[in-house]
């Protein structure tokens, strides 16, 4: 398995986990009732910079875990044109999931569901846009590209 | 496993080339060794700045290198 794949790796299953951390506080807030009060909209978005920082935080620990760890690691080479390629890949397929979501969840907007519903829906469709982003790279430096 | 309609002769090259090694042919052009790996099986091709870098580094015409194959 080479560098780039434990990437790909290590960033998903970490997004995972951090996804899995975030819903299950929402759960505690939704079960306190914290989404039926005015504020909730702002709530959310306050949960979602954090989910933001957290991830950020997560990822440069996992960089300097890993140089501590395993510095055999390291990049032995800046990424190339074909890492630059894999990276443009992963990033479309980022952006189809994430206006799919977008469409899906203005459909829902117009139906009349409620818009911190819709943004919580909006928040999934980044999640499952970034998972869909390191899938794609890690089928394609599996695959070869 | 998808492959390109671009084939190559690397692994000979490399082999007529003192036996030279995925890994330093990777240093020479610049890339990383998966790179010059995923050329090799044929499942990807390269930019055409980085077809003439390997060409250059064996000292042989592109079309040495490289062919191009309508039905692979």
């Amino acid at each position: 398995m080479s560098r780039q794949e434990k990437s790909a790796l290590v960033v998903l299953f970490s997004s995972l986990i951090l996804f899995a951390v975030y819903l299950w506080r929402l759960s505690i807030l939704y079960s306190d009732g914290r989404f039926s009060e005015p504020d909730a909209a702002s709530l959310l978005g306050k949960s979602f910079i954090a989910l933001v920082l957290a991830g950020i935080v997560m990822h440069i620990a996992i960089a300097l875990a890993s140089r501590i760890v395993a510095p055999g690691l390291e990049p032995e080479m800046p990424a190339d044109e074909r890492d630059t390629l894999i990276e443009l890949k992963g990033a479309l397929a980022f952006l189809v999931v994430l206006v799919i979501g977008f469409i899906a969840a203005m459909l829902a907007l117009a139906l009349g569901v409620s818009p911190v519903a819709i943004l919580f829906a909006l928040i999934v469709a980044v999640f499952l846009g970034s998972i869909a982003d390191d899938l794609t790279k890690l089928y394609l430096y599996r695959r070869g590209f | 496993m998808g492959k390109t309609r671009v084939s190559n002769n690397i692994r000979r090259l490399r082999f007529e080339h003192g036996e030279m090694t995925q890994k330093q042919l990777a240093e020479r052009v610049g890339v990383t060794r998966q790179t010059i790996v995923a050329i090799e099986k044929a499942h990807y091709s390269p930019s055409l700045e980085l077809a003439f870098l390997i060409a250059e580094t064996f000292g042989v015409p592109l079309e040495d290198v490289f062919s191009h194959d309508p039905d692979p």
